[in-house]
């Protein structure tokens, strides 16, 4: 900067650098001080985490740089872009190879033996078949609560709904499933059951007795859950063993 | 003195003056003819601006962290399951698009119109085989691609704090993904699709309360019919594409607002 | 460890849509059928060079999806954590 310049040419910070800089301009914090109510605790927030984002930025662990990481050209260009064909290939190689058949024209008059959705919603299609899971209320006089469709269509619901709430129940910073032993084996149930859920909807396409695919639908989410967390909490106990030892070679146990 | 308009800043004699390739003055022109009308320069600095402010001091991430460089390409196939599922949209977009310009939603006729123009299609049409085809493998991998999406992310602990919202988000697209496949497995109008949709209005006339509403707002009526056909259709090719192709873009732009949970 | 990962996904998924191909071409009858892609052989499968070269190549391709993805996610992990095991016992004492 010049020295025949203005002084207050310097950047101004208090939100009247926009308009015309005359004496009626309010700044910005007196802006703030004749607000009342939300907009005013709109202002304190802002300036309180503008202060955060400053403290953040003067911690030792951050890095000053001019890109955020991988540069976009060549590396991530290249990378999508080889990506991308070789996905687009694969898709074209499936329809190529195995191109979808259409059945017999729509006649509603004769049911068919099989039918399905795609396989994508038989999970769906298989929580429908929960009948005997339906509870019976003793006081009606065994008589059911609601009508099995109905149990069936709610159980989407709550199947859809526990999903959704999965980030309000699993807080905390552990990422890999090596850290949250519990929470992996609460997916891996997830997993397997979609999988058997599905398999009970094709009941009278599986060669295998029904009540025991029932059976199963239910208990091999429990075993394979069960099996997930015993793996993930011996090997989680590993890593604290490696992590303990280098302490206890300085400190032996007496 | 000539009535010709004196330009301060002589652009063309600067241009001359620079020795440019043939490329450079094309660019440079367009350039210079456009900011003369539209100001870009104004625009492209506010960019500039935008991108120093935002980037120039980050955290490290945890790749960098960790040393993670080398290992985050193995694990890359997990991580990329999301822009598979938007290229499988996209193929599957286009392919519609081109499947649409042949495709009747009518169930008049013996065989009906909608399944005469799907034979069409397969038997008739030029190239018309693999179109259909295209069409039902992206799909069916599109589908595939959003659930194992959507396994990865829990399994890597990706929706944790800050990214609910997206989490939520990424539920409500997958259910509109499915149904995308469901209104989608009904236009051939043969005899599975004829069944899955008698399925869905039993489905959604066992909907406590508003039962015989959804099954009215969804199916036409209670029995499947010609409003059934022509409904799953403007649902498919009309209503879903827009709500879906904004959900993805809001979805997308979240994670590049927030930022890939790496692994660590 | 994240080698041995890619390695074996690699293997498992590209073998394993070679054989899902070519089982959908030799050992599937129909779309209804419940034994899709086990089922014996269809008929013509042995007549000629490029169908036996195929039928060859679905069951090399189904072993080596299995083994390879066995390889790399079980036997080679495994021979590392003995290796280190018995480097730590040697050190030990």
């Amino acid at each position: 900067m010049s020295d025949n310049e203005p002084e207050n040419e310097e950047i101004r910070s208090d939100g009247a650098g926009i308009v015309a800089p005359d004496d009626e301009t309010p700044t910005w914090s007196e802006r703030k001080a004749r607000k009342t109510g939300l907009s005013r605790l709109t202002y304190e927030y802002f300036e309180r985490a503008r202060r955060e984002d400053q403290d953040l930025r003067t911690e030792s662990d951050y890095v000053e740089r001019d890109v955020l990481a991988f540069p976009t050209w060549p590396h991530e260009t290249v990378r999508n872009l080889s990506i991308a064909s070789f996905f687009v290939g694969m898709i074209l190689f499936l329809s190529a190879t195995m191109p979808p058949h259409i059945g017999n024209p729509a006649n509603p008059s004769s049911t068919p033996a099989i039918i399905l959705p795609d396989w994508y919603l038989y999970w769906s299609f298989g929580l429908l078949k929960l009948n005997p899971l339906n509870p019976e209320l003793a006081i009606l006089g065994g008589q059911k609560l609601m009508a099995d469709r109905t149990y069936g269509v709610l159980a989407n619901g709550v199947v859809v709904g526990f999903i959704a709430i999965v980030p309000f129940l699993n807080k905390g910073s552990a990422r890999r499933p090596v850290e949250q032993p519990f929470w992996s084996a609460v997916g891996v149930f997830g997993v397997v059951f979609a999988m058997t859920i599905s398999l009970l909807a094709i009941k009278n396409l599986m060669p295998m007795n029904v009540d025991l695919l029932f059976d199963l639908t239910f208990l091999l989410p429990f075993v394979f859950g069960t099996i997930t967390y015993a793996v993930l909490k011996t090997m989680r106990e590993g890593y604290m063993y490696n992590l303990n030892r280098r302490y206890y070679r300085l400190r032996p146990p007496k | 003195m000539s009535l010709e308009r004196k330009d301060d800043y002589d652009h063309k004699a600067w241009m001359k003056k620079k020795d440019l390739t043939p490329v450079e003055a094309t660019f440079l022109t367009t350039l210079i003819w456009l900011d003369k009308r539209l100001r870009i320069v104004d625009y492209l600095e506010l960019l500039e601006t935008l991108y120093y402010r935002v980037n120039l001091q980050m955290p490290k991430s945890h790749t960098e962290q960790y040393n993670l460089d080398n290992k985050f390409w193995y694990w890359y196939p997990l991580y990329t399951l999301g822009l598979f599922s938007t290229l499988a949209y996209v193929v599957a977009a286009i392919s519609g698009a081109l499947l649409g310009f042949y495709y009747s939603p009518a169930t008049t006729g013996d065989p009906t119109t909608a399944y005469s123009s799907i034979e069409f299609i397969m038997r008739d049409l030029q190239f018309g085989f693999m179109l259909r085809s295209v069409h039902r493998w992206a799909a069916q991998v599109m589908v595939a691609a959003v659930f194992l999406h959507m396994l990865r992310v829990y399994f890597t602990g990706s929706y944790k704090e800050p990214r609910e919202l997206n989490w939520l988000l990424g539920i409500v697209l997958i259910s509109l993904t499915m149904v995308f496949g469901y209104t989608g497995y009904l236009l051939p109008w043969d005899q599975l699709a004829y069944w899955a949709g008698q399925i869905g209005v039993e489905m959604s006339l066992s909907v406590p309360l508003a039962g015989e509403w959804v099954a009215q707002l969804l199916f036409g009526g209670f029995s499947l019919s010609q409003s059934t056909l022509q409904r799953m259709y403007i649902i498919h090719v009309f209503l879903l594409p827009f709500v879906v192709t904004t959900l993805i873009a809001i979805h997308i732009g979240i994670v590049w607002v927030q930022g890939i949970a790496e692994p660590h | 460890m994240a080698d041995e990962f890619i390695k074996g996904l690699g293997i498992l998924t590209g073998s394993g849509l070679a054989w899902l191909v070519l089982a959908s071409w030799y050992r599937t009858s129909s779309f209804e059928s419940t034994q899709q892609l086990i089922e014996p052989l269809s008929s013509g499968a042995t007549e000629g060079l490029f169908n036996i070269i195929a039928v060859t190549l679905m069951d090399v391709f189904l072993w080596f999806a299995l083994l390879g993805a066995l390889t790399f996610w079980v036997l080679i992990p495994a021979g590392h954590q003995i290796m280190s095991a018995l480097e730590e016992r040697r050190n030990a004492q």
